[in-house]
């Protein structure tokens, strides 16, 4: 393993990053950097990003990974952090990529949450291209499910009654903060979800975008999500999307996942067949 | 046993200014391993005590609900070093754990999956941070693996146990369960006309009885979930000077598993009154088996260090743990 791990320091900022240098294979000139999931769904799917990089590392890119401030091993506090944070995260960790790791092309790999992330940091950043692993668009739906199951746990192990998401919104909206399975969550975050609209983000010029719609069943459609990331980014000739049967790895499953053998085999399929990307893979 | 109060939930942040942390690797089985190390920016201890915090179950070195990250930041604060690090399989190291069922993985890992990782977290880490004394703990799966590893070394001095699991969780330890409750319906028809006739009619479920047999010859024990690895660990580490603080959320399903399956059973009397000498338990009110809210995880690096002070800075017998209020 060719992997060296830092922390990328600016002002009150501190993010940890893990930079993969391309091992058995030549570098081909090209870094990922990746925008993983949002708090707990990022600890789930940690280790299938790990595998996914180290594949990746095999075949000749640089890849980095952090952790977003106050997640992972990162400074900061969670309940400071917004996705402007996130996107400024994102930043300054390609800043440290290009220090780093000199490419002529640099990409972005978000999952769940952090496919907005990295589709908002491609407005601000020059990116070249965009892999969007699970991405979600309704974010409020997010935001319930992540409450929803916060509760259910307390419900089944502890036996707790809990109040309904819906008290639960309106202490966040009132100023009270809501432990989200040891995340603070804060009424921030949910005003941002409430008022988030997929439209601004597709009205910014993307590069060629790839889109892995990743489903429990098996299934030729898309989900209703990534059938408006695919709307929304229809001006772009260069943007594709493919649904995959493939269980949620980000969440708590009966098997414990290392990988995910067919959102990796597409993607590196998408990025060798992408002329645009001009890769000698 | 001792019922610590928590504090109220409260608002301030527990991030303070970055402390010296670094990523480091080590060697196990042929494994690299990572970790990260939190150095005291001043010494408050007149000796080195590191404490190395072992992976929760498969969830890697931040511990879940971010406590290892946020434990490891307090305790560098108040003086002690610490290791968080990934197991093999895990987080950021290298080998692979299969895809195999949660539920077994588990198993595996209360019956010393991780020992060997974690002794050779120790040597790495008494050698890089040149420690006087080690202690070695967890949340869960953690505290478990911290329990066996102190019968596999003599370099262990203390054992910080959070959220402690004393049954079996593996799908084994759920068909030991089918065959105990097997044994008892065979046991009570043992006497039954009607179940003898169906044994010589061949409409028995002869399997079911086989295997409820073999359950009884091999296994005598009352409690048929008890995780004889914790007992055996216990016996031997009771038996050595370690010492050990144990730690529980008051609405963790675990501390009602050890209290009533262990604590008030009559049957470990003999090896509680051992225990006294070395033990400290403490049970947090209102708190979950996780300590997910970060103002618990102020109380909880509150009792690792001040019990770590009392028991590692000046050790003399009269500062040891044994001034317990048990229940």
């Amino acid at each position: 393993m060719n992997e060296e791990p830092f922390f990328v320091r600016d002002g009150q900022r501190e993010l940890f990053a893990i930079l993969h240098r391309p091992s058995g294979a030549a570098d081909i000139g090209c870094a990922i950097v990746f925008c993983s999931a949002f708090a707990g769904e990022h600890n789930m799917s940690r280790r299938v990003l790990v595998t996914f990089a180290r594949l990746l590392a095999s075949q000749g890119f640089h890849v980095l990974r952090f952790d977003y401030s106050g997640s992972g091993d990162s400074g900061g506090d969670f309940r400071n952090t917004t996705i402007e944070t996130y996107v400024a995260d994102t930043r300054l960790a390609i800043q440290a990529l290009r220090q780093r790791a000199p490419c002529s092309r640099v990409g972005l790999l978000g999952l769940r949450l952090g496919s907005l992330v990295g589709a908002m940091t491609c407005a601000a950043d020059d990116i070249d291209f965009l892999v969007l692993w699970a991405p979600v668009v309704d974010v409020r739906r997010l935001f319930d499910g992540l409450l929803r199951s916060c509760l259910a746990k307390q419900m089944a192990y502890e036996h707790l009654v809990a109040p309904n998401r819906a008290e639960l919104k309106q202490r966040l909206l009132a100023g009270e903060e809501v432990n989200m399975g040891g995340y603070l969550l804060t009424g921030e975050m949910i005003r941002w979800a409430d008022s988030f609209e997929i439209e601004r983000i597709a009205k910014a010029n993307h590069p060629p975008c790839f889109v892995v719609d990743m489903s429990k069943t098996e299934k030729a459609a898309l989900s209703a999500d990534a059938r408006l990331w695919r709307t929304s980014l229809q001006h772009n000739e260069a943007c594709q999307a493919v649904a995959i049967t493939e269980d949620s790895f980000w969440q708590d499953l009966p098997i414990y996942r290392q990988n995910s053998n067919p959102a990796f085999q597409q993607t590196l399929q998408w990025l060798r067949a992408t002329k645009g990307l001009r890769l000698n893979m | 046993m001792t019922l610590v109060e928590a504090m109220p939930q409260q608002t301030e942040s527990i991030e303070k200014e970055f402390p010296h942390e670094e990523a480091v690797v080590f060697q196990s089985n042929g494994e690299t391993l990572f970790g990260i190390i939190h150095t005291p920016a001043r010494e408050r201890f007149t000796r080195r005590v590191g404490l190395i915090l072992i992976p929760a179950g498969l969830q890697y070195r931040i511990g879940p609900c971010r406590l290892y990250v946020n434990l490891a930041r307090q305790l560098s604060e108040e003086g002690l070093h610490v290791l968080r690090f990934d197991t093999h399989g895990i987080g950021d190291s290298g080998g692979d754990l299969g895809e195999k069922y949660v539920l077994d993985l588990w198993g595996s890992i209360e019956e010393g999956l991780f020992v060997q990782d974690t002794l050779a977290a120790v040597d790495f880490f008494v050698r890089q941070n040149r420690l006087d004394t080690v202690l070695v703990g967890g949340l869960c799966g953690g505290a478990i693996t911290a329990l066996i590893c102190a019968t596999r070394t003599d370099k262990v001095n203390g054992l910080v146990l959070l959220g402690l699991p004393i049954l079996k969780d593996s799908h084994a330890a759920q068909n030991s369960l089918t065959d105990d409750m097997n044994l008892c319906y065979y046991g009570r028809e043992i006497g039954s006309f009607g179940a003898w006739g169906r044994f010589l009619s061949g409409r028995s479920e002869y399997l079911s009885i086989f295997r409820a047999l073999m359950h009884m010859l091999r296994n005598k024990r009352s409690d048929p979930l008890m995780n004889q690895v914790f007992l055996t660990s216990l016996k031997k580490v009771s038996g050595s000077p370690a010492l050990m603080l144990l730690i529980y959320g008051e609405r963790d399903k675990y501390r009602s598993d050890f209290e009533d399956r262990f604590w008030r059973n009559k049957e470990y009397r003999a090896l509680k009154r051992r225990l006294r000498p070395h033990a400290e338990i403490h049970v947090v009110k209102g708190v979950d088996h996780a300590f997910s809210a970060p103002a618990w995880q102020i109380v909880l690096a509150h009792l690792i260090s001040e019990w770590a002070l009392r028991n590692f800075e000046r050790p003399s017998p009269d500062r040891r743990t044994n001034s317990l209020i048990f229940r």
